[in-house]
């Protein structure tokens, strides 16, 4: 069982995601203390927390956000451009996650690990198209386990 | 987790890189598996889905079996 978000850490996560829908730079306590009015070492606290639940991913050591899914905050192989701002995606299942999260027409880009070839899936109206037809999705590591593979499965 | 031209695609890079086949299903289950796990993640309320409620959004993407199973 999960439980709720305490209420600042849950401030603090919708903060994050808010810069990353803004494009604005990778969000740091600094600046996510800003947004919501509060003191870094609060915020770095809550930070900690997200992270310790899964939330968010942080740079080993650090408080560098690294993945606060469906974003990624560096650059990746899968970007998705939603009302003209290109953003990157941890992955392909992440990509189209930034349109069902934004419930917004998207276009998603790749390429094939085989051949390289580009490939799309465009969002219109809730509808996702593949180009060229036919791509399929590949996961590699069993849901037992993602975590500990946070970072290729 | 990636997007390939065909699984006749996933099937040649898997050999080439040594790495197992996983799991690999239309876009259009992707879709769904989107859209059932992201559409509240900006709501107040989120949390991270319990076991059960992510067996369940990928029952309802038909993804199953033991591969999809986090207590697998």
């Amino acid at each position: 069982m999960t439980m709720s978000l305490p209420t600042f850490d849950s401030t603090v996560r919708l903060a994050i995601q808010r810069a990353f829908i803004d494009g604005r730079p990778t969000p740091t306590p600094t600046s996510i203390g800003r947004d919501v009015g509060a003191g870094v070492a609060e915020v770095s606290a809550a930070f900690d927390r997200l992270a310790d639940g899964r939330v968010i991913v942080l740079t080993a050591g650090t408080r560098d956000i690294m993945m606060s899914a469906p974003f990624a905050a560096q650059p990746t192989d899968f970007t998705v451009t939603v009302a003209g701002r290109a953003h990157y995606a941890n992955c392909i299942w992440d990509a189209l996650g930034v349109a069902a999260m934004m419930n917004a027409d998207a276009d998603v880009r790749t390429r094939c690990p085989d051949c390289g070839l580009p490939l799309a899936i465009t969002v219109r109206s809730g509808a996702a198209t593949a180009t060229p037809a036919g791509c399929v999705a590949h996961f590699a590591v069993p849901a037992a386990h993602w975590w500990p593979n946070i970072a290729f499965t | 987790m990636r997007l390939f031209r065909s699984e006749e695609h996933v099937q040649r890079w898997s050999a080439a890189k040594g790495i197992p086949l996983g799991a690999v299903f239309s876009v259009d289950a992707l879709w769904m598996l989107a859209r059932r796990w992201f559409h509240d993640r900006l709501s107040p309320s989120w949390r991270r889905r319990t076991m059960e409620e992510a067996h369940a959004d990928f029952a309802h993407a038909s993804l199953t079996g033991p591969f999809w199973r986090l207590d697998g």
